[in-house]
């Protein structure tokens, strides 16, 4: 039986919306959760850091043509928190229904 | 960590649910991989096989330098695409299916050119180099169904 635990961190609309994106994928870059988002550099940036922060996301660096290219990833502490989370929101909305 | 607990209206969750299946799906959709590339690889794989089988290496550098280009403009396609497709198997299942690949390579030329040499089946390196090429065309198709498979149940 898997567990359910509402997580407030995620929980946030575009932190959900990040974990979401990242999450049936192995690397997301920066500019692609940004489009997909449709929010700013700097708003992104903001979200991202709050996950990394808790250790629900990481990122890798890598240069394409000398730019830099940042992509992410759930950890395996994010994944689980995410699925939890999931888990969680469909248990209030059948529970309610 | 500030995991507080709260507690949300049934509506709420609801719409959180279906904006983490509206992102989902639309990062499903970025990885949607393009059968054409991996379709000439296939074909250019069969051949090498095929003419390897058949003892004619004229064309054999070319075919190196061509699969060799092709491999790059998957891999490039996909980095630019600016996602990854989370690999389920482990790193372990990955080597052990790789060695088992590259011997397979090998065995249908040396098939090949065993059946040429020894039974004059002047035919069977191409009949195996056509079949290699299916082979990879089923499997490219049959994952590429396999996405259109997961988008459509991610959309319902």
């Amino acid at each position: 039986m898997k567990n359910s635990t509402f997580d407030a961190i995620i929980h946030a609309p575009n932190r959900l919306q990040i974990c979401a994106l990242l999450s049936p994928l192995e690397q997301v870059e920066f500019r692609v959760i940004r489009d997909e988002l449709d929010v700013s550099d700097s708003v992104l940036s903001k979200h991202i850091k709050q996950l990394k922060d808790v250790g629900y996301i990481k990122q890798k660096i890598s240069k394409v043509n000398g730019r830099e290219r940042r992509w992410f990833h759930l950890t395996t502490k994010g994944r689980r928190a995410f699925e939890m989370h999931v888990e969680e929101l469909k248990r209030i909305v059948s529970n309610l229904l | 960590m500030t995991n507080e607990k709260k507690y949300i209206k049934s509506k709420e969750a609801q719409e959180a649910l279906d904006s983490i299946k509206k992102m989902e799906h639309a990062g499903l959709k970025r990885l949607l991989p393009t059968p054409w590339l991996s379709a000439i690889l296939g074909i250019l794989i069969g051949t090498q096989i095929a003419l390897l089988g058949a003892e004619i290496r004229t064309y054999n550098t070319i075919l190196i330098v061509l699969i060799v280009i092709m491999m790059i403009a998957i891999i490039n396609k996909n980095r630019s695409a600016g996602v990854t497709e989370r690999i389920l198997l482990s790193k372990r299942t990955i080597i052990i299916c790789l060695i088992c690949i590259i011997p397979l390579y090998f065995i249908a030329i040396i098939s090949g050119q065993y059946l040429n040499n020894h039974f004059e089946y002047y035919w069977a390196p191409f009949a195996i180099g056509a079949f290699v090429t299916i082979s990879i065309w089923s499997l490219v198709v049959s994952a590429y169904r396999s996405y259109i498979n997961r988008l459509n149940e991610e959309k319902n």
